[in-house]
């Protein structure tokens, strides 16, 4: 899985979560295989990224690279609750 | 110590509020002051309309089209959020880099608690909002007093990879969620906003308002988790599970306000900075 921006989606990409709106609303169910006018839809919606199955593009020499590391620094002095971890590993998961 | 806590609490030298500031604040309070009067009010300082602006058309509002008006901003905003916006804007006016950057992290804070609020439904969201504003009052005011101990408490976090609140209360003896609540008590806040300050870091300790001080606390460690840290405090704080619990916040609900946060974020114009950019 792997959280890609708008312009970087691809027609048959499948999309691995859920796209909601700002209010929370469903635009695009988990499981869906994209379209170009899905693909429009989204651009139009104001959607800036979205979670697609794979890691089909390359984070090298961007500034993605090592977001995982410095998200573990900055949890560093937070402690090991259960909690605390997931939301730290949710971040990493909607960041890299 | 005691030195220190004289150069810190010494009243005369505490910031005082800009008196085009006092006269929103005057009108505010009364019971049916016109929404004209406020925004003409708020027109004249061109910084703070700005800002108003910025805020109200943050994705997290969830305001339908571009808000361009000052007066339909301040209507939105109602009047206890734009009380506490007047006087966040009075206590970060500065310059000073890592002042500026403690804006930010309030700004982000307040709109993250709303939005935590709303989907809790609780009736004391605007409060929640104004309280998280300002949360970091005792920051501000360390460094405007102590501002050698402020660099000192920097140091000391970065070296020893400790929280601000630990090597505030390593090198001043007293944390910033003290010495905000102190200065809440001077300038007469609301029982309410008090608490949110004071209690940021413990809610669960906080016997009137726990809920409140718990939805800015979550708030606080989402925003620096997400890397809008707010100057040098580089370090989440520990999570105080108690309070969490008493929100009644399942861990699946708690992983759907983090995704909601973040994609809100990539769209403000204001905060998707902090974020990794393409």
């Amino acid at each position: 899985m792997q959280r890609i921006f708008i312009n970087e989606l691809k027609p048959s990409m499948v999309l691995a979560d859920a796209v909601k709106d700002s209010s929370g609303a469903v635009i695009l169910p988990k499981g869906t295989t994209l379209t170009e006018k899905h693909c429009a839809i989204l651009d139009e919606r104001g959607i800036k990224k979205v979670f697609v199955e794979g890691l089909p593009i390359s984070r090298e020499g961007t500034s993605f690279e090592g977001m995982d590391k410095k998200i573990d620094e900055r949890f560093f002095a937070a402690g090991n609750n259960p909690l605390t971890l997931k939301i730290k590993d949710r971040i990493k998961e909607l960041l890299s | 110590m005691s030195e220190l806590f004289d150069r810190l609490l010494r009243s005369k030298d505490l910031p005082t509020i800009p008196v085009l500031h006092q006269k929103i604040v005057n009108v505010l309070k009364k019971d049916n002051y016109s929404e004209d009067d406020i925004s003409k009010l708020l027109e004249k300082d061109q910084v703070l309309a700005s800002k108003l602006l910025k805020l109200v058309n943050s994705p997290f509002y969830g305001v339908f089209g571009r808000v361009a008006s000052v007066k339909r901003a301040a209507m939105l905003l109602g009047s206890n959020l734009l009380n506490g916006f007047v006087m966040s804007a009075t206590l970060f006016n500065s310059t000073d880099k890592s002042i500026v950057a403690l804006w930010d992290h309030s700004y982000c804070c307040s709109t993250v608690a709303g939005y935590i609020a709303k989907k809790l439904n609780m009736k004391t969201a605007e409060e929640v909002m104004t309280g998280a504003l300002i949360h970091d009052l005792g920051k501000v005011l360390i460094k405007r007093q102590l501002p050698e101990e402020a660099i000192a408490v920097e140091e000391a976090a970065k070296s020893k990879r400790i929280t601000a609140l630990d090597a505030e209360k390593m090198v001043i003896g007293m944390s910033h969620d003290e010495v905000g609540i102190w200065l809440a008590e001077q300038w007469n806040l609301p029982k309410i906003i008090k608490d949110i300050i004071g209690y940021h870091h413990s809610p669960s300790l906080c016997s009137a308002h726990p809920k409140e001080a718990a939805v800015v606390h979550l708030a606080d460690i989402i925003v620096k988790g997400i890397g809008v840290t707010g100057s040098s405090d580089l370090y989440v704080p520990a999570l105080d599970e108690k309070a969490l619990a008493a929100l009644a916040l399942s861990d699946d609900d708690i992983m759907d306000i983090v995704t909601g946060v973040v994609s809100n974020i990539e769209s403000d114009e204001m905060f998707s900075k902090y974020l990794p950019q393409q």
